[in-house]
């Protein structure tokens, strides 16, 4: 639990910006973390991740794509490559084995992740559909308890269906909202 | 005595080994509900009724840990499986296979301060699943075991729109395979008296029985009162605890009913 809690410590504080470099935007500032897939740990990576006041690495465990999760990386392969956390997906409103999997994968790896003290970051993915015309909340706050439940550390949450209704949900983990262009920005309000 | 049994004793009132239990595990299965909304602060009210012990996900257990560190503070139950059923009736996300798995294990539960550990088993739903079930809780079991932990399962009629008579038959033969498995008590549903009566004889094993749906207050008073005077060693109470509009004083009267104090 220490060493979980040291490294969430990292990256708290409202505003706090982490930065996808998975998503192929281009990184034009420094970020509080990074999260990356482990061939981009180059010099330039290694370099800004040195340091008292350095970016954070936070490592994809899964990929999602096509509406799947799949597993991408172990969590025992994230200490290996410098890494102070992870971040896995979990589909919610998607067919029942894509959702059903997902929360699979992410009971799994928290559990594997917590063993070596990284933290673990649930980034929600929410089909957009069932939301279009009505509030996203009741269909935000599953996935998100279901999370916390599971025993995420933190959330990433999108941004289309926080600014759809308000939640009656109090979260108990850090939140992020992912905005646009990689952009992933600490909002616990 | 062993470990499993000792720590079995640490959920029940010493004095009279029976058990007040309050479930708070719904928001893991089943999306967040009134009294979930923030959990740590219906339990604080709930807990003026001092429980015997809470039901709850790891990840919970984890977020309000603090309210398991003093001295005479209620048993930590770890819900140790995730199960599709309570969400294939929702009305946001539904899900429509039933599916399980194990999403704790014995090593998790005794870190984070457990005295038990709990899985669901959904009996008659079909052969697989039934086959599923039974497997689930027998590595449970064994998991717990090799830590001194009790394992307590919760055999339930996979098919609720069944007859009564057939629920009572469900739960009795699930309850003695999972008795016989090495379940260390049992969480059932109440289905009426005389299926309750039958049960409690046929298992060795302490029997607690589960609130279910929300009723009126007085209705959950005299259900709980009926269920322990038919040989019950305790009730694992939830959506009529935390969803009460007085937690505190429900809490506290529930706590009375079991340990029979006035």
């Amino acid at each position: 639990m220490t060493g979980i809690k040291i490294r969430l410590s990292r990256f708290s504080g409202l505003g706090t910006k982490l930065f996808d470099l998975t998503s192929g935007f281009k990184l034009d500032f420094k970020p509080a973390a990074l999260l990356l897939y482990p061939h981009q740990v180059t010099t330039a990576v290694a370099d800004i991740a040195a340091g008292r006041n350095r970016t954070l690495l936070l490592f994809r465990l899964t990929e999602w794509s096509e509406h799947q999760v799949r597993p991408l990386l172990a969590p025992a392969a994230v200490a290996p490559l410098g890494g102070d956390g992870s971040v896995v997906d979990l589909a919610a409103g998607y067919e029942d084995e894509v959702e059903i999997e997902s929360l699979r994968i992410l009971s799994d790896v928290t559990t594997q992740a917590h063993n070596q003290g990284l933290p673990v970051i649930a980034w929600i993915r929410l089909n957009e559909s069932l939301y279009l015309d009505k509030p996203a909340a009741p269909y935000l706050e599953i996935p998100l308890a279901a999370a916390e439940e599971m025993g995420v550390d933190a959330v990433i949450l999108p941004r289309s269906a926080v600014e759809k209704g308000t939640m009656q949900y109090r979260s108990a983990v850090a939140r992020f909202i992912a905005e646009d262009h990689g952009m992933i920005v600490r909002d616990d309000r | 005595m062993n470990g499993s049994q000792i720590r079995l004793s640490h959920l029940m009132e010493a004095k009279d080994s029976k058990s007040y239990i309050v479930a708070a595990d719904h928001a893991f299965l089943m999306g967040p509900s009134t009294g979930t909304f923030n959990l740590a602060e219906t339990l604080d009210q709930v807990l003026l009724g001092s429980p015997d012990a809470i039901l709850l996900s790891k990840g919970r257990a984890k977020l309000i840990a603090h309210i398991f560190h003093n001295p005479g503070s209620p048993a930590l139950i770890i819900r140790a499986d995730w199960f599709s059923g309570p969400r294939l009736f929702s009305p946001h996300l539904p899900l429509s296979r039933m599916d399980k798995f194990l999403a704790c294990s014995a090593e998790e539960a005794l870190s984070l301060g457990a005295e038990a550990m709990m899985v669901y088993c959904l009996a008659s739903f079909s052969s697989e699943f039934d086959s599923l079930c039974y497997a689930q809780a027998a590595a449970a079991i064994r998991n717990c075991e090799s830590y001194g932990l009790p394992l307590i399962a919760e055999p339930l009629p996979g098919n609720p729109f069944m007859e009564d008579e057939d629920k009572n038959q469900v739960i009795i033969e699930s309850a003695r395979i999972l008795e016989n498995l090495g379940a260390a008590a049992l969480k059932v549903p109440y289905v009426n008296e005389d299926g309750l009566r039958r049960l409690v004889k046929a298992v060795k094993i302490p029997i607690w029985v589960l609130g279910g749906d929300l009723d009126s207050e007085e209705a959950v008073y005299q259900k709980a009162a009926l269920q322990m005077a038919a040989g019950a060693s305790g009730i694992v109470y939830g959506r009529n605890v935390i969803q009460a509009a007085k937690p505190a004083e429900v809490s506290r009267n529930l706590y009375n009913i079991v340990h029979e104090k006035s």
